[in-house]
């Protein structure tokens, strides 16, 4: 299978036996050997444990037993635990712990699956940036411009799928990190409801942000793995027992039926934003605006909660091995020790009332959209760019539409927009109710069928 | 008029040994960036409306 097969390809070609996993993840793993010194997308490539694995589901399969994921390569961003390897969560300090003696639960639910992982993907230090570069390995390369960020902090991921080494993988998402370099990347993602998909064995930044989801290119590829990913697990205290709501197969319908409204005024963004959002607006056929209240707001208190409880989680280590911190990260999360406390209790309070206000909004639409981000992929080391008309820091501030939905738990669709004569993308987010995950990736669905919603492998790395 | 910002020498210089940390002279001025920008984010948020009754939800149930 080549570079642009998906999910669903794989899956059927190694299930029917038009080839086997071995094959799959041999030519996945040459590949990853020769495109990624120029992405830098991973960071641990795990071959003999996928050759083991891809042999198992082909002896699997002569058995006669299915698999949803038969033979589909994936690769996990390394703060996700694989066993035998350290999860270095994209730092230099955790790089001294002992190699994980598990794997997390999602990489598991996966391989049981039938998918096979490659390894481990490049981060932002202890996922605190939205850029995608890292001090200690260099960074992750936009497939689509390598001179370019890719996002974070889910920056390996990212890269790993636009660049075609794996049709699928695994992100985690506390303020925007998996939708970020989605739309960078030009990639289809998926953050789901808060308490939704495990988060066991992956290393924690700000518990009650935290979420965890995949990234691939296309929404039938994203609904298998999403699928596969779901299932309560009492390790994760904020785990919620629901049943399986399985979405594959079930898109078809598109946004028919469903109310959908554009948010405006925070959301508003620079002309090319604006553009895109009036494109999606007519493909969907949306004329409905919608302000959401407070957004600034609610961006600022997620802020706040991050720097704070980023902070704590970190204290000790700031304490005794500061140097040893990407600058980046450890200048923030030292001025983060410093808060005053009023400042986040306040947050959270905040946090309840804007809850409320996004539930009554959803009770009135099924789904939000608003763009991903302000811009397209920044050049790799800029540090600043004009935001509505301001000069502003580059790393924070690339998450400034993602942070008030993720804040309140929203499960949401990242969707890449195609543009006549852009080659680095730029994405929207597709925001539903909380538990509605399938509203949002029907909307996801119709664009796509429609033709503006795609995600190419990156040109350069597709195979012709 | 926006509020009069903190002096963050005098910030960092108090609160750093009551959480028993250093911020090394090299760090100072990304530690102060910082904190100006939390700073801004605390004055948006406090403009924000919520009445005493509010409670936080501190876990989280979307």
């Amino acid at each position: 299978m080549n570079s642009t097969a998906g999910v669903a390809d794989i899956a059927k070609a190694v299930s029917t036996a038009q080839t086997t996993a071995r094959a799959v993840v041999i030519a996945a793993l040459a590949r990853v050997e020769a495109n990624n010194g120029r992405v830098g997308a991973f960071t641990d490539v795990t071959a003999a444990r996928a050759m083991e694995q891809a042999e198992r589901v082909d002896a699997l399969l002569r058995d006669g037993k299915k698999l949803p994921l038969a033979g589909v390569p994936f690769a996990a961003k390394n703060l996700f635990d694989l066993k035998g390897v350290v999860t270095r969560a994209g730092s230099k300090i955790n790089r001294d712990n002992a190699p994980a003696t598990a794997d997390a639960v999602l990489v598991h639910k996966l391989e049981a699956a039938g998918a096979v992982c490659l390894g481990a993907l490049n981060m932002d230090e202890y996922a605190y940036g939205f850029t995608g570069e890292n001090a200690h390995d260099g960074p992750s390369r936009n497939p689509h411009g390598l001179d370019h960020m890719t996002g974070g902090s889910s920056g390996g991921p990212a890269a790993a799928v636009a660049a075609g080494m794996v049709p699928l993988s695994l992100g985690s998402d506390t303020n925007g990190s998996i939708r970020v370099p989605a739309s960078l990347c030009g990639l289809f993602g998926l953050k789901p409801t808060f308490g939704r998909l495990s988060r066991t064995g992956s290393f924690p930044f700000v518990a009650g942000l935290d979420h965890v989801g995949p990234l691939a290119r296309s929404v039938d590829d994203l609904a298998l793995s999403y699928d596969a990913l779901q299932g309560f697990d009492a390790d994760d205290a904020a785990l919620v027992r629901r049943p399986l709501e399985a979405v594959s197969g079930r898109l078809e319908r598109g946004s028919a039926g469903l109310r959908i409204a554009i948010a405006d005024g925070y959301f508003g963004g620079e002309a090319e934003v604006r553009e895109m959002i009036d494109k999606v607006a007519k493909a969907l056929h949306v004329t409905r605006r919608i302000t959401i209240p407070e957004a600034q707001a609610a961006r600022a208190a997620a802020y706040l909660i991050t720097m704070s409880e980023g902070a704590a989680l970190h204290a000790q280590r700031l304490r005794t091995r500061a140097q040893d911190f990407d600058p980046e990260v450890r200048d923030r999360l030292l001025a983060g020790s410093l808060l005053p406390n009023g400042w986040i209790e306040r947050a959270q309070k905040f946090r309840r009332w804007f809850q409320e206000q996004m539930l009554e909004l959803l009770g009135g639409v099924d789904a939000i959209i608003a763009p991903s981000t302000p811009m397209r992929a920044p050049r790799l080391g800029q540090k600043t760019a004009i935001f509505g008309g301001v000069e502003m820091p580059v790393r924070p501030n690339l998450g400034i539409f993602t942070q008030p939905f993720s804040f309140v738990g929203l499960p949401v669709a990242a969707v890449p927009i195609a543009m006549e004569g852009q080659h680095l993308p730029l994405g929207i987010q597709v925001i539903a109710a909380p538990w509605r995950e399938d509203f949002a990736l029907r909307v996801a669905r119709q664009l796509e069928k429609s033709g503006l919603a795609k995600a190419p492998v990156a040109r350069g790395f597709a195979d012709e | 008029m926006p509020p009069k910002l903190p002096d963050f020498d005098l910030w960092i210089d108090a609160v750093t040994p009551l959480v028993r940390l250093e911020v090394a002279p090299e760090y100072r001025a990304g530690v102060k960036n910082h904190l100006k920008t939390a700073s801004k984010m605390a004055a948006v948020l406090e403009k924000a409306p919520l009445k005493d009754e509010t409670e936080a939800a501190p876990v989280y149930r979307a």
